[in-house]
């Protein structure tokens, strides 16, 4: 066992850096009432990252995201039997994921470190519902407002472009893991979640 | 470098000033317009999210909590605040922790329950113990008591909601004060039921045969068999008690017979008609029973002591009859060449005739009794242009009935809703057109001042409530009602809406509700 420890150790003997990240990731999403907003099981999103290192391979990280989901809806005509597709009536939800925690790395190579993070992780939304988009004075203009807390625990891979001499080196990532989100509580028209399925792909630089 | 740079400039724009592009769809609307006016308030189904919305008479609402279950239909009794909700929830035979909605459990191991829920102001109080399959109500006159009976064409061809048995041949009879229920044999397939004046008798009409049932017992008093040979298809018509109780009068569909039957010696007499009766009333207050005859110029009046029948002549034939309390009004709403409307008194058998430019298509009567309204369906036969132009379309004629006076108002479309009242010292009538998004507000007693009101939104119906003022419900996905007060000047309108949003985000969970004894 110590030599493993020792090997492990020396592996990892590289300095830590900051690192400041653009993103794309996506979230899963649970249950039939996310079909209104959308049919694909997850949400995209696009975002931030920032890191700041604690120690040789301990890094503070803070993560934003922004999402935007729905769309107009066809409403079923019961009379005619038939969905109406006038997209008149509107869905959307704006969604903010703002994550806080560490992420742990070691160098396999100087160029690729594996590393594990996570999260404490909060999810905003403000959903917006219109029957009829084309109407500014339109009196079912709707607003609802959640909030919702959860946590990531995820496993990535750090690509860092090699010229350690740089003070800033290009780098990429790519992480999976699962997410719980508690279920967001949007008033009295009921409750959406977040759950599941995490993944974030980042570029940017580690310094 | 570059997709990502994109995606970041769009994240960047404000994401409300468009939708989003992708387009999904509402599998079933978000409400009901059908909606239920109790006297605190409305309710209205939302069929997407499988609850009850409850709107207060000040706008707010809310949902109704039946502990997980589906609202099916709604029945508003008597008494304007009690609400019979026909219920069903989703059962999984399957014991696994990971079940957790309707779509987690196999589908064999699937069933529905079903209950009849009170709801009172808007919040669920208890459960009636009523069969499931059985929706038709039909309550005594003060309201306290109810018979509850299969009306199968209601279901359209759908499955009866039902445990393993179904029994054709009884209705319920419900204690609204006790919540009791109890069921009895009345006989196959109850078409109608009638309540005696007093309410202590109920009589309970099925294929060939009435039944009268004690509405303190609930026990069946006496059955009358209306054929003597079991092959015989004898379908009751309509039925009526006179006013002291003692005998309860039948007709049949296509016969001419009434059958008159005498609760006190429990006998059947058979009497013969001129036609076959296609409507029939009892008046109490002159003890007097009126039969009107399809594609016949004459009525009958018949007596309750000697039950004999004074025929009298019409110029146009009638099939409708509509009690006024001494006296009744009789139209025809199938001929398109019948343009008269008849004020019979049954004391003096005295007779207005008021002549309308069209055909009639329902006659409503204000609550004071000064004044009706008929609706005008566009007919046929006119004998000038400006005929021709009336003939067209749809309108409206106004009755008084303290005199022989008639005025007939051409409208622009057919009317979709029609709503009688009484406000101080006039009549109002508020009349939605089809196509129009405004509502028409007719003094009765002014018809030339029509207040046109707009609305928010093209209107679906128009109803009274208990506060005076009257609900406009509309064409409005989120739902959207309108509040109005005709006697305000000018005609005051506050609508609310968003409320059919109420669950849109709800998953079928399975709900924990168990079956209540």
């Amino acid at each position: 066992m110590l030599p493993f420890i020792a090997m492990f150790g020396a592996l990892n003997a590289h300095a830590a850096n900051h690192e400041l990240n653009l993103e794309l990731g996506r979230l899963g999403t649970q249950g039939e009432a996310f079909e209104v907003l959308s049919h694909y099981g997850t949400m995209g999103s696009v975002g931030a990252r920032g890191g700041y290192a604690l120690g040789e391979r301990l890094t503070l990280v803070a993560d934003y995201q922004h999402s935007q989901l729905g769309g107009s809806i066809d409403s079923y005509d019961e009379e005619d039997g038939e969905y109406m597709a006038d997209g008149l009536i509107g869905f959307a939800l704006r969604a903010q994921q703002i994550g806080v925690g560490v992420k742990y790395d070691v160098e396999l190579w100087p160029w690729l470190h594996p590393y594990g993070t996570a999260q404490a992780l909060g999810v905003v939304g403000v959903l917006r519902m219109d029957d009829d988009t084309e109407d500014d004075d339109n009196v079912n203009e709707l607003r609802r407002v959640g909030v919702a807390p959860g946590g990531v625990a995820a496993l990535g891979l750090d690509l860092i472009a090699l010229r350690a001499d740089r003070p800033v080196r290009p780098a990429t990532y790519l992480e999976a893991g699962y997410a719980y989100v508690a279920p967001m509580k949007l008033g009295d028209a009921g409750d959406l979640d977040f759950r599941g399925f995490y993944l974030r792909w980042g570029l940017g630089a580690r310094f | 470098m570059r997709p990502l740079l994109i995606l970041l400039l769009a994240a960047g724009c404000d994401g409300f000033s468009r939708w989003p592009e992708e387009s999904t769809y509402l599998d079933e609307r978000l409400w009901d317009t059908d909606v239920i006016a109790a006297t605190d308030g409305l309710y209205a189904i939302l069929p997407h999210a499988q609850k009850l919305a409850y709107i207060g008479l000040d706008g707010a609402a809310a949902e109704v909590d039946l502990q997980g279950a589906e609202p099916l239909r709604l029945t508003l009794a008597p008494d304007g605040t009690t609400l019979l909700v026909a219920t069903r929830w989703a059962v999984c035979d399957k014991d696994d922790r990971k079940i957790k909605t309707v779509s987690d459990c196999p589908e064999d191991d699937l069933r529905y329950e079903y209950a009849l829920d009170r709801v009172e102001g808007g919040t669920w109080t208890s459960t009636l113990d009523v069969p499931a399959y059985l929706n038709a109500f039909e309550f005594s006159h003060e309201g306290g008591k109810a018979v509850v009976w299969l009306d199968y064409a209601a279901y359209e061809g759908e499955e009866l909601p039902s445990d393993q048995l179904v029994d054709l041949n009884s209705v319920a009879l419900l204690d609204l004060a006790t919540e009791t229920a109890t069921t009895v044999g009345v006989g196959f397939e109850c078409t109608d039921v009638v309540f005696s004046e007093d309410d202590t008798d109920a009589l309970v009409l099925s294929r060939a045969q009435a039944v009268v049932v004690d509405l303190d017992s609930f026990e069946v008093s006496v059955t009358y068999p209306l054929s003597l040979d079991a092959d015989d298809d004898i379908e009751p018509l309509a039925a009526e008690f006179t006013p002291d109780g003692r005998y309860a009068l039948v007709s049949i569909k296509g016969q001419s017979d009434l059958y008159k039957l005498d609760l006190q010696i429990e006998s059947i007499d058979i009497l013969s008609l001129s036609g076959k009766p296609s409507a029939m009333i009892v008046d109490a207050a002159t003890d007097h029973t009126l039969i009107a005859y399809s594609g016949q110029s004459t009525v009958e009046l018949m007596d309750h002591t000697y039950f004999e029948l004074t025929e009298i002549e019409l110029e146009e034939s009638v099939n409708n009859i509509v009690d006024l309390g001494g006296s009744a009004l009789l139209y025809n709403d199938s001929s398109s060449s019948s343009h008269d409307v008849y004020r019979l008194d049954l004391e003096s058998e005295e007779l207005v005739e008021y002549v309308l430019t069209n055909p009639v298509h329902e006659v409503l009567v204000a609550d004071s009794g000064a004044l009706a309204l008929a609706v005008l369906r566009p007919g046929s036969g006119g004998s000038s242009d400006l005929e021709d132009y009336a003939q067209d379309r749809w309108g409206i004629g106004i009755l008084d009935l303290t005199s022989e006076d008639a005025t007939s108002l051409t409208l622009q479309s057919e009317p979709v809703g029609v709503v009688l009242a009484d406000r101080g010292d006039t009549t109002y009538a508020l009349l939605l057109l089809e196509g129009e998004d405004q509502l028409l507000v007719v003094d009765l007693k002014s018809p030339s001042a029509v207040v046109a009101v707009d609305l928010p939104a093209p209107p679906k119906g128009v109803g009274e409530l208990a506060d005076g003022r009257f609900y406009v419900t509309h064409e409005s996905t989120f739902g959207l009602l309108s509040f109005l007060d005709p006697t305000t000047d000018p005609v005051s309108v506050e609508s609310v809406g968003g409320f059919a949003t109420i669950g849109v985000f709800n998953d079928d969970e399975l709900p924990a509700r168990g079956v209540t004894e």
